[in-house]
């Protein structure tokens, strides 16, 4: 089978042919992928910012067929159409499933082994999450697998692995934003549209959208921020939010982007008693916080990664959100390319041209 | 092995000779070691509570594994367990989201009856436990491993009586320091609704009751004053106590409508009662709805305390362990299976907090 394998970073992936996947193990389940969305993890990975073992394979936003269940998955079975997300369902018996935060589920380390070998015998690492979706078959834990409706289109199901899911999830689980409450999404990309999407649904005004492009921000209007502010033509952007705010700052700050400058200056942006949620994976260390303005503001800064989601309920409830006319996917995709083209779709999503694009193996 | 068995309500428990069934897959065999007596047992031997007769009450159970059943991996044979009536199929959305106690499978029924009367006759397991017997057969779900110092009949209380009243204030009311709280019964759930409120630092507790003597054992428990609502113009009272407001949270552990709806005026604008104590089936409560808009009261029901069995009894074991928790001082009496019907008759005249059927 095809797969884009990763050999060093910041090079074009290669297209290679022979590459085999392991058999489902106990708990584990074989996919036939139908398509791998390119999410910007993706690209931290790629390109070296997050170090990973080598060679590698990506791709982590991923709907497809099972092909085979190994031993002892019973709520699965050969056909079924699913999502492969990156956060687990969860063991069932650890602490963190027993009180229903199973996206915490303390097994989920055990995901990243490698399960592909190319022609000349090397492992493949999972790179940016534990799914290896730049490929035509993975295996991975059930806990990953969720089933959904045949009659949704595969391309927007793989959006629910990941990118819509961590910026929904951010606002509507982590965040719990309340009706009429103030909210700023730094970054609007895959990720930060979808946090506007989750903000507009929860009721939150205003409802501000920063970033540095004003055909993004047009975007983001679509999806429904009220207020748009471009960080290369306002002078004074944390003034900016204020004067929305009734002076305040807004009551909640997501930071979708992954810088520590911006997570700076989001939480500069929050107002008294705000919560500032870091979303976007940055790397490096926080520094420039005064400890003083922890205790006079009460602000809380906190963190949420793959939206807190418990997927086997709420991967559904978006897909009959989607079904309802009630969240965007289709305004999501950019472009379809197949896998011999990755390269021009991860390309011109690394030049923000695109929000998300899609590998299709069909 | 021995069972108590009611034949027939409101007639003494015949003590004899039954089979149980061996364990299925996920269900596990429990040799008794304890099995209190709740108010609920009471109301299942008069017919206040819908369900088939004849059968083997108790459910506030511990022991020991006997046997698991083929696919158990949470506990093994010699395990010492409670046993609760909370069965739990961790695959539907509120066991996913952390909330097992309202499984919407916690009752379904064994696919066959596992106890049987040397007639052949099937037996009713009640709360789905049994525990007035030698044995019990339940599910997986339904034990949680104590340490093994932890002694028995203390931890049987564990499974019903202590979680519902401390439950019903921390997990399901989630009361907060200062508020004030009204606790309406002194009996066994009573007492820990007012040992939950002490835990959690609300201020004033006060315990509404008709005896004079229950209510003093409640100030044991973290009360702080006492009403007695024979006595008293009990609302008054309770006004007089918290700055004419009425309290934040009332809890009414007493099973009767007349007690809901008095709980209901002790409740302050804002303010929760929260429904614990079981009504006979079939008797309904009436009131007006202005007695809620006006003041945005809330009136809701507490199940067995919210209670996550696995992660909170061994957190109130290691409570009781280092004092946090008062235990020993619930239990009133202990009784051979054979002088069970003294122990049922003692309860239902209200003498004792718990009485407790001892096995070893």
């Amino acid at each position: 089978m095809k797969a884009a394998i990763c050999y060093e970073t910041g090079k074009p992936l290669v297209i290679e042919d022979g590459v085999t996947v392991d058999p489902p193990g106990k708990g584990e389940v074989k996919i036939r992928v139908a398509v791998t969305a390119v999410c910007h993890s993706d690209l931290h990975f790629l390109s070296g910012e997050i170090p990973s073992p080598l060679p590698g394979l990506a791709g982590h936003e991923t709907a497809g067929y099972v092909d085979e269940v190994g031993e002892g998955v019973t709520s699965l079975k050969p056909g079924d159409t699913v999502v492969i997300g990156t956060v687990t369902s969860g063991c069932g018996k650890c602490y963190y499933c027993t009180i229903g935060a199973r996206h915490f589920c303390t097994e989920r380390g055990a995901f990243m082994k490698p399960k592909h070998t190319n022609k000349q015998g090397q492992r493949l690492a999972l790179m940016a999450g534990p799914v290896g979706g730049f490929v035509e078959y993975t295996t991975v834990p059930q806990e990953l697998v969720t089933k959904i409706p045949a009659d949704i289109p595969l391309d927007r199901a793989s959006l629910l692995a990941c990118g819509v899911t961590s910026g929904f999830g951010a606002v509507v689980n982590r965040a719990r934003v309340k009706a009429m409450s103030s909210v700023v999404v730094v970054g609007t990309g895959g990720v930060g549209l979808n946090s506007i999407q989750g903000a507009a649904f929860s009721g939150a005004y205003p409802l501000i959208a920063v970033d540095v492009l004003d055909s993004k921000l047009e975007k983001a209007r679509g999806f429904g921020a009220t207020h748009v502010i471009n960080l290369t033509k306002e002078e004074d952007p944390v003034q900016a939010v204020k004067d929305i705010t009734s002076g305040r700052g807004a009551d909640y700050v997501f930071v979708t982007v992954g810088k520590v400058e911006a997570i700076r200056q989001g939480f500069s942006m929050a107002g008294p008693m705000s919560m500032t949620v870091v979303v976007g994976l940055a790397q490096g260390n926080l520094e420039s916080i005064p400890a003083i303005e922890l205790i006079f503001t009460e602000k809380i800064l906190t963190g949420c990664g793959g939206g807190s989601i418990r997927s086997s309920i709420d991967i559904p409830y978006l897909i009959s959100l989607y079904q309802a006319g009630k969240l965007k996917l289709d305004e999501l995709i950019t472009g379809h390319y197949p896998l011999e083209r990755i390269n021009e779709a991860v390309e011109s999503l690394k030049k923000g041209e695109a929000i998300r694009n899609i590998i299709t193996f069909d | 092995m021995k069972a108590a068995v009611c034949y027939e309500l409101n007639t003494p428990l015949v003590i004899e000779d039954v089979d149980l069934a061996a364990p299925g897959e996920g269900e596990v065999t429990v040799r008794v070691a304890a099995t209190a007596i709740c108010h609920s047992d009471i109301h299942d031997m008069k017919g206040e509570m819908p369900g088939p007769v004849p059968f083997v009450g108790g459910h506030e159970t511990a022991g020991y594994i006997e046997k698991p059943g083929p696919g158990v991996t949470s506990v093994k044979a010699g395990d010492p367990v409670v046993v609760s009536l909370l069965a739990s199929c961790g695959e539907c959305y509120y066991c996913l989201t952390g909330l097992p106690h309202l499984c919407l499978n916690k009752f379904a029924p064994p696919k066959e009856p596992r106890l049987h009367n040397k007639k052949g006759q099937s037996l009713a397991q009640g709360g789905s436990v049994g525990g007035f017997a030698e044995y019990v057969l339940v599910k997986e779900s339904q034990v949680v491993k104590v340490p093994a110092d932890m002694p028995l009949d203390r931890a049987a209380l564990l499974s019903c009586g202590v979680i519902t009243g401390f439950g019903g204030v921390v997990n399901r009311a989630q009361v907060r320091p200062n508020q004030s709280v009204v606790v309406m019964g002194a009996g066994g759930v009573g007492i820990n609704a007012v040992q939950g409120a002490n835990y959690v630092g609300a201020y004033p507790i006060i315990v509404v009751d008709v005896l004079d003597n229950k209510m003093k054992l409640a100030k044991d428990f973290g009360a702080t004053h006492m009403v007695n609502a024979k006595r008293d113009d009990a609302a008054d009272e309770i006004r007089k106590l918290t700055d004419g407001r009425g309290a934040e949270y009332v809890f009414v552990t007493v099973g009767s409508i007349a007690a809901i709806k008095q709980g209901m005026s002790f409740t302050a604008p804002r303010g929760t009662t929260v429904v614990i104590g079981l009504p006979p089936v079939g008797q309904e409560l009436c009131f007006s709805p202005l007695e809620l808009i006006p003041v945005e009261k809330n009136l809701i029901g507490g199940f067995m305390g919210a209670t996550n069995l696995k992660i909170d009894i061994p957190k109130l074991i290691s409570m009781y362990k280092t004092g946090r928790l008062k235990l020993d001082e619930l239990i009133t009496g202990r009784y051979p299976l054979e002088r069970i019907n003294e122990a049922v008759a003692s309860t239902e005249k209200g003498e004792g907090l718990r009485n407790v059927i001892m096995f070893e």
